[in-house]
């Protein structure tokens, strides 16, 4: 089963949540998924995932915000 | 992350588009205009109608026009705020882009009462923004973002309330001696006041969001903007008393300002986690040590040449080689940015969507700010020797290299 990390980044202001996230990235390893919830679509931070070669989702989570399923390589 | 918009929020990337878009073609205008007169800039000449047009339609007409568009963007982004009055926002638009046209073609005929009542229009058109911005930045957080934007649009209004002032003079002259003075301080409020803070509050938000920079020591930045406002002020009151040795200490003071600026943006740049830079911030950042070394060399040379100091030249060289060039660097960043969030962003990661780099082409953008940067150095090199023919041609480059420019970024809006 592969290794699911959480990370709630709603409330932080910009670039708090970016950064957070792609450190969590750096730390984990090839195969793992890392899910964000944010309060809006991190616009920013996809084209760093392109850039990176991750793959990633977005869907809009229940409760408000959008949660991104990001699978490193 | 960046609040962005979700394609339904076709206004939030139409509105500042309509602005950038239309300080593009008006710069593209205003170098045209440039590149007939260049001669009377390269014979010392700097005050002639057709030269005050192009600086206006640079000055109003692009610069300020893309800044007013940015800025609907990214003030709510940098200080977490919302736009108090959206309504306001096309209305401002018309009112203030018809004002500068029919300010810089007044000037272009030189027709004083065009002048006048276009100039009207256009500070019109700026109070009606200035107020939308106050208001919305009211109930930001305190810090040297909100003192940065707030001097700025003060100066904002500060230099157009006496380029009325100035333009009316041309109507009916009641000013006298008083003019050129007034003129300075005009200058000195739209370049220093205006622009320079403008960029400086901004840049303490975007530099570490583009960078992903945090954690850095950041004492320097309220310092920069208090000495740059207060410089600003003891200049002023120099050039009003007409002491010399006071104006300098201003313009003392104000560099020292530069410098501390300069201290804060390497605290956040050494911090970054993106190490490498985009093509367009790189040119942003690029902008003030080349404007102050090309400053500096192009002031010695003038100096040792003609025993003066080569104020057209130095004068092109805030225009174009600050102003305008990092504006032209932060664009290459926001609009390829800005459209592809609107067409893409709710569909970004799913097979077979464009990725943001498929928007813009970075090894052709690196040959026109090469083609840029080089034609701005050679102009102004002409322009402190006097050569008008040369700075003819240079500039004649310029204006097919900014008019590229301005198709290209077009195009990407085709994407």
């Amino acid at each position: 089963m592969t290794k699911v990390i959480r990370l709630d980044n709603r409330g932080l202001k910009p670039p708090q949540p970016m950064i957070r996230t792609l450190e969590q990235l750096e730390l984990m390893n090839s195969g793992e998924t890392l899910i964000i919830h944010n309060d809006r679509r991190p616009m920013f931070l996809y084209p760093e995932l392109d850039e990176l070669g991750y793959s990633y989702e977005t869907e809009a989570h229940p409760d408000g915000g959008f949660l991104i399923t990001i699978r490193k390589p | 992350m960046i609040t962005a918009p979700t394609s339904a929020d076709i206004e939030d990337v139409k509105l500042p588009m309509i602005f950038i878009f239309t300080g593009l073609i008006l710069f593209v205008f205003a170098q045209v205009i440039l590149a007939v007169n260049i001669g009377h800039l390269a014979k010392g000449l700097p005050g002639v109608p057709m030269l005050l047009s192009a600086a206006h339609l640079t000055l109003l007409g692009f610069a300020t026009m893309v800044a007013m568009g940015a800025m609907y963007q990214l003030v709510p982004v940098a200080l977490q705020v919302k736009l108090k009055h959206r309504r306001l926002t096309y209305p401002q638009y018309l009112l203030y882009a018809m004002g500068v046209l029919g300010l810089s073609f007044g000037l272009i005929v030189f027709n004083t009462s065009m002048i006048a009542i276009f100039g009207i229009l256009t500070v019109t058109g700026v109070i009606v923004f200035v107020f939308h911005m106050m208001s919305t930045i009211r109930d930001a957080e305190k810090g040297p973002i909100k003192s940065g934007v707030f001097l700025a649009l003060l100066f904002l209004l500060l230099t157009v309330l006496l380029g009325l002032t100035l333009a009316l003079d041309f109507f009916r002259p009641y000013l006298g001696s008083w003019h050129e003075v007034l003129f300075h301080v005009h200058i000195l409020f739209g370049t220093i006041g205006w622009f320079t803070l403008l960029i400086i509050g901004l840049s303490f938000k975007l530099a570490p969001m583009f960078t992903l920079s945090h954690k850095y020591e950041s004492r320097y930045g309220p310092l920069s903007i208090h000495l740059i406002h207060a410089g600003i002020w003891v200049t002023t009151i120099g050039f009003l008393l007409k002491q010399q040795m006071l104006s300098c200490t201003g313009a003392a003071v104000i560099l020292l300002g530069f410098l501390c600026y300069g201290v804060q943006m390497k605290k956040v740049l050494d911090n970054r986690l993106k190490k490498k830079y985009d093509l367009g911030i790189r040119v942003s950042l690029f902008a003030l040590p080349f404007s102050l070394v090309m400053l500096a060399a192009l002031g010695a040379m003038g100096f040792v040449m003609n025993h003066a100091v080569p104020v057209p030249a130095l004068v092109y060289l805030i225009i174009i080689g600050w102003v305008s060039l990092v504006i032209f660097g932060y664009l290459f960043k926001i609009i390829p940015f800005l459209w592809w969030t609107y067409k893409y962003g709710e569909r970004a990661g799913q097979k077979g969507v464009p990725l943001l780099k498929d928007m813009m082409n970075e090894q052709r953008g690196k040959w026109w700010f090469l083609i840029l940067i080089g034609s701005i150095i050679l102009i102004a090199a002409s322009l402190v020797t006097g050569l008008s023919l040369l700075a003819q041609v240079f500039q004649v480059l310029f204006v097919m290299a900014s008019m590229a420019y301005t198709i290209e970024m077009a195009n990407v809006l085709r994407k």
